[in-house]
């Protein structure tokens, strides 16, 4: 099911998308298939567009990534995207794809019906095309400190952690900041300036669950907020955006938990 | 106007309330006590659907009623009052508006909480 | 917002509600926020209900007047679900505040409960008190 609203809703002026080019490289094969894709070019002097793409999926790779880098290739080499891994480990090519937020590099065109609509991701400032500004992001995940602090002297080898305490990592450390998730929250789109999101939250449960980190009350200190903290509602697009398959929604139930400890 | 406040300004913004849990904590006391208050609530509600003015009265001045409709309105009074202001403060930006919501949202929470327990009283013993 | 761009022309927000496919947990938590509005709303019927009581036979008999009538009877009924949904909803998000059933399908089992835990209660409670 695609949203109920219609493309403009809400939208201000500088960020209404219009009617964009039909690149037709139809060659009327079954095996065309369409995607429209989000285009913005910043010295234009004109607002986003929606470009319209025919291309040969039995020329083209499994991928949505495949799918654009045959666009750059082919059809318009003006279109800008961020990759490089092509192997969903480095987070670059997330994007608001068929209505979710994933990596193009792990979505297979296949798994999508119909035309394929792909965004950059969700209420971040585009920069062009379907790149996105994530200064205020990373920011924000500076803010939370995302290393090991400890005051106690580091021992002359490794910090020492029980594999239990190791455990507690799992499903956290794994997090590759594409900020899918974060553009996937509706809380991060009514308040992203206050509030910090689900990735960077996510962050922030790794640290204070690390058995190794001195920090954890200053930590704690750092979130506890109605904005910064307090705007996750539990909404769950995060948890179901994730392309790695990690649970931001119970990292911040942890943190929530964490503070009403502490008081009580 | 040209924003050129730095991303490190603006992501620390005026740094953390240092509150937060209060309200979180509260909001979820009075959701699972209010669970249990609402069914009170709705029996007595649905023992009154059908009977006339006396048996009524009669049994809002049962003091297990008056108890559970007291307490249910004071639980929903706050609960009530802690989920408007986390939608006020999720929707509205404007620092003005936002102060007049949130005491509006204060003070009706407070009339419906008052009043509801005033009038529980005047039954149960002026009926 | 940080950054500079060469371009005097503000950067355009990337489209999010307008594009973002529906997901189940996402509906039922605007369900919750808008029955928790509607129960906010609603107070005022439950504290007209118990001032007409207070006040006497005849205010109470015209509270039953205007209750008993067709659109005040879609309130109460509209009411109702309202309630019980976001007493449901309270217990789904008690569970997930928990960090409980976060994965799926158990974070949708939970929504879809929610959903039909509501309109069977209020079915079942109407069938049962509805004055005949």
């Amino acid at each position: 099911m695609r949203s109920f609203l219609p493309l403009n809703f809400g939208a201000d002026t500088v960020s209404r998308i219009a009617k964009g080019k039909i690149w037709d490289t139809s060659t009327g094969d079954k095996a065309t298939r369409v995607l429209e894709v989000y285009r913005y070019d910043p010295e234009s002097g004109r607002g986003p567009r929606l470009d319209v793409y025919h291309i040969d999926r039995k020329s083209c790779g499994p991928m949505v990534l495949d799918a654009l880098v045959k666009i750059k290739n082919e059809i318009d080499p003006t279109l800008t995207f961020r990759r490089s891994c092509r192997e969903g480990v480095c987070g670059s090519c997330s994007m608001s794809i068929d209505g979710r937020n994933w990596l193009a590099c792990t979505q297979p065109i296949d798994d999508i019906r119909g035309t394929i609509r792909v965004f950059p991701l969700n209420h971040f400032l585009v920069m062009k095309d379907l790149v996105v500004d994530q200064s205020h992001v990373i920011a924000q995940h500076r803010l939370i400190q995302p290393w090991l602090k400890s005051e106690t002297p580091g021992p002359e080898r490794e910090r020492l952690q029980s594999p239990e305490d190791r455990a507690k990592l799992d499903g956290f450390y794994e997090c590759i900041l594409c900020f899918s998730c974060t553009g996937g929250c509706p809380s991060y789109w009514w308040n992203g300036e206050r509030y910090l999101g689900p990735a960077v939250l996510l962050q922030a449960y790794r640290w204070l669950v690390d058995s190794r980190d001195e920090a954890k009350g200053e930590r704690l200190d750092t979130l506890e907020d109605p904005f910064r903290l307090y705007r996750c509602h539990t909404i769950m697009n995060c948890t179901k955006t994730c392309p790695k398959g990690l649970e931001p929604a119970k990292a911040i139930a942890r943190i929530k938990a964490m503070l009403v400890e502490r008081q009580h | 106007m040209r924003d050129f406040r730095t991303s490190t300004a603006l992501a620390r913004g005026l740094g953390a309330a240092g509150n937060g849990t209060r309200d979180f904590w509260h909001q979820r006391v009075t959701s699972v006590l209010g669970v249990l208050l609402i069914a009170g609530v709705l029996i007595v509600i649905s023992t009154s659907v059908g009977a006339d003015y006396d048996e009524v009265t009669n049994l809002l001045s049962n003091p297990l009623a008056v108890i559970v409709l007291l307490l249910a309105l004071l639980n929903f009074c706050i609960h009530m009052r802690i989920g408007m202001q986390v939608v006020i403060e999720d929707y509205v930006h404007g620092p003005v508006t936002k102060a007049l919501l949130l005491i509006a949202n204060t003070g009706f929470s407070a009339v419906i909480g008052v009043a509801g327990a005033a009038a529980v009283l005047k039954i149960a013993f002026a009926g | 917002m940080a950054g500079t761009t060469s371009s005097s022309r503000p950067r355009p927000t990337a489209p999010h509600l307008q594009v973002y496919r529906p997901t189940l947990t996402m509906t039922m938590s605007i369900a919750h926020r808008l029955t928790g509005i509607a129960v906010y709303i609603g107070t005022i019927v439950f504290v007209w209900w118990l001032i007409a009581i207070a006040a006497g036979r005849d205010a109470y008999e015209s509270f039953l007047d205007a209750l008993g009538s067709i659109p005040g009877l879609i309130v109460l009924f509209g009411l109702t679900w309202a309630v019980l949904h976001h007493a449901l909803g309270g217990i789904r998000h008690l569970i997930w505040d928990t960090g409980r059933a976060h994965t799926y399908p158990w974070r949708e089992y939970l929504a879809r409960a929610n959903l039909i835990g509501s309109l069977a209660l209020t079915a079942i409670l109407w069938a049962v008190c509805y004055p005949r």
